[in-house]
């Protein structure tokens, strides 16, 4: 398998040369192959979303490299990285991050506009996209009034109506029920097995994780371990992740 | 409390300075307008008052400042209902409600009137002179306690007023629904008013309005009646044929068109805002035109009303774009999704301008078809001279732009 995104030397600091300078990341070096499910797991403040956030190119690094496909983000211009992530990277996450003002139908065409797409096809896509995830019925209702579930489908649909090659997600079931949650869970696990996309996922969840074949764990900046999921089933995988999780406690404990 | 009532002062300081900033300009109006409705050369007195057009305008002028701290106060307290559920979770009382609300807006009446007061002070000189070169009536700058007294007497009661308007709200309200902050409500209207065709109407009706104000050549008081009929058609034009249409363009016109299809959605949510600063833009311009035109022999009531409008038109444009630049620069969220789902930091500013544009040009458009109409008609039938109404309309084009190009400087700077 090809690497798809890659991180040498990350390293993130905040407050630079202020008194307050705080280093989020110490110089992460990771890979991420094509068509890999990879969970990021951590306690609070242990730096994930910020490690999110930087190999996403919503940040940039202090130090190091971010390359995707081969490309040091850095190299881009803005509009250069624009189009790129339009193309290339689908975001889905806790908060859903739709448009308040436009309704779930021009939210989910926004990639499509922004990539020029004919406006005949436009309508066939989104409705196709929106009956997979069954929304088609509330495509005219604005975000507000929608559901925590029905808006994250929403979210999903605006991440995946371009066929992204990365999907980043961060907590994307924190404001899910456990029906929407499997569902939603379901969807990513086909598309990573179907279609081949690149999962990149922040949670809490031990079951959510259990989907992926890798997990990732960080703990004060820098990846403290890693496990891959190969042979195992999937709730042998689960037992592992809770057993990483209980121990991490445990140790606060004693 | 009192630590509580500052502290969520501070951390809403851009809603409070937008409250202040009406606050200040409202007594400043209210001040300079008192001042010279009180001088000797105009003769108002609220003491033993007669029934003029000067006691009239200043009634009028000082129930618009009313209305403007108002919605600003609503926009304010609306915020401020999470606060107000914090205290009622933590057992406080409506009396400690009381407490809070009265000293946020007890803090920026204190801090808004004296600056008010001190800014209309230093503008007199200068609306002394445009008042005198104009209307050949000399109005002296004399620190008199009564328009103080007056401008401070109106204010203090207004934030009484908002008190029991915000407690009024939270009592309303469930401790759920406050912590939830502004749900809007959706108020059904008869189908016969929202069909299709019916839709069509208000367009029909507001222009028809303005034409009507050609007939009033032996009446001109007629023109408030079109223009309060026009205000509502207005109502009914932006709510079931300009959004409803702005919907439809950009769900299947637009909807291929990248910048379009973001800019022209924000300006449909803006509209429903703005909606009533148009409304009060067109019911002032109206009202002010009418007086003027029954006032063309007495220069210095005359100029009284062209100096209301030189001064509330500006008031007007000011506290909209300071409520837009509130409302925008909450919208870092929503700039920072388009620019994770692929939008460029060029095109969002492109995005930011066109919408500006789009606002301030619709309702400068808008009001502009009333104010307009109003004036040539007066000016036709020589009850002002054409060049008053020319500086006139100008002036309210001018106020709209001077805003829009600050409300676009802002946020392209906020988000």
């Amino acid at each position: 398998m090809a690497t798809i995104l890659e991180t040498r030397n990350l390293t993130k600091s905040y407050n630079l040369e202020q008194e307050n300078e705080f280093e989020a990341l110490h110089g992460i070096s990771f890979k991420a192959e094509a068509g890999e499910f990879i969970c990021v797991m951590g306690p609070s403040g242990s730096g994930k979303t910020t490690f999110i956030n930087n190999i996403s190119t919503v940040d940039f690094p202090t130090k190091g490299q971010v390359l995707i496909d081969g490309i040091n983000i850095r190299s881009m211009t803005s509009n250069e990285l624009g189009r790129f992530r339009s193309q290339n990277l689908g975001f889905v996450f806790q908060e859903f991050n739709l448009l308040d003002t436009h309704t779930l139908y021009e939210n989910i065409a926004m990639p499509l506009a922004l990539a020029r797409v004919k406006k005949s096809e436009i309508r066939p896509r989104v409705e196709a996209m929106a009956r997979q995830m069954d929304i088609e019925g509330i495509l005219r209702k604005y975000p507000r009034e929608c559901s925590g579930g029905q808006r994250q489908r929403g979210a999903i649909c605006r991440a995946l109506i371009m066929n992204p090659k990365i999907i980043i997600a961060d907590e994307p079931t924190g404001n899910l029920d456990r029906r929407n949650s499997n569902e939603f869970l379901a969807l990513i696990d086909r598309l990573n097995r179907d279609k081949g996309v690149t999962i990149i996922m922040v949670t809490h969840d031990p079951l959510v994780a259990s989907y992926s074949s890798r997990l990732v764990y960080i703990k004060d900046g820098v990846i403290e371990q890693t496990i891959l999921r190969e042979n195992m089933t999937q709730e042998q995988y689960f037992e592992k992740i809770t057993e990483l999780n209980a121990s991490e406690s445990r140790g606060y404990l004693e | 409390m009192i630590r509580t009532a500052m502290r969520s002062l501070r951390k809403d300081l851009d809603r409070a300075g937008f409250f202040w900033i009406v606050f200040v300009l409202s007594s400043m109006f209210m001040f300079l307008f008192f001042h010279l409705a009180m001088s000797d050369a105009i003769g108002v007195t609220l003491i033993n008052s007669s029934n003029d057009l000067p006691t009239y305008l200043t009634v009028f002028n000082v129930g618009l400042c009313i209305v403007v701290i108002f919605l600003a106060n609503d926009f304010y307290v609306k915020k401020k209902s999470g606060d107000l559920a914090v205290i009622l979770i933590c057992g406080g009382t409506y009396g400690q409600l009381v407490e809070f609300l009265l000293f946020q807006t007890g803090i920026l009446m204190a801090l808004s009137i004296p600056v008010g007061i001190g800014l209309g002070y230093l503008c007199f000189p200068l609306l002394a002179l445009v008042f005198w070169s104009m209307s050949g009536c000399e109005v002296r700058l004399s620190f008199g306690l009564q328009p103080v007294v007056f401008t401070a007497c109106v204010i203090i009661l207004e934030v009484f007023w908002c008190t029991m308007l915000n407690l009024g709200y939270s009592y309303r309200n469930s401790i759920l629904t406050l912590l939830k902050g502004e749900e809007k409500i959706k108020l059904k209207t008869p189908k016969l008013l929202t069909a299709p065709a019916i839709r069509w109407v208000y367009p029909a009706l507001y222009l028809g309005c303005a034409a009507l104000v050609y007939t009033c050549k032996d009446a001109p008081e007629r023109m408030l009646l079109w223009g309060f009929a026009g205000t509502a058609a207005m109502w009914g034009m932006v709510n079931k044929a300009v959004v409803p249409w702005l919907e439809k363009s950009v769900s299947e016109k637009w909807i291929h068109d990248g910048d379009k299809l973001v800019y022209m959605g924000l300006f449909r949510e803006d509209l429903k805002m703005a909606r009533l600063y148009i409304a009060l833009f067109i019911f002032t311009a109206n009202i002010l035109c009418a007086l003027m035109a029954g006032t063309v022999r007495n220069s210095g009531e005359f100029m009284l009303c062209l100096l209301s409008f030189a001064l509330l038109i500006p008031l007007l444009s000011l506290s909209l774009m300071f409520r837009f630049a509130t409302e925008a620069s909450g919208r870092k969220k929503q700039f920072d999704t388009l620019n994770r789902i692929g939008y460029t930091k060029e095109q969002l500013r492109r995005i930011k301008n066109r919408e500006v544009l789009c606002l301030y040009g619709f309702i400068t458009a808008v009001s502009l078809v009333y104010i307009a109409n109003i004036l040539t008609a007066l000016g036709i039938f020589h009850l002002i001279p054409s060049s008053i109404g020319a500086v006139i309309a100008a002036l309210f084009a001018g106020s709209m732009a001077v805003c829009g190009v600050i409300s676009s400087f802002q946020i392209q700077n906020a988000a």
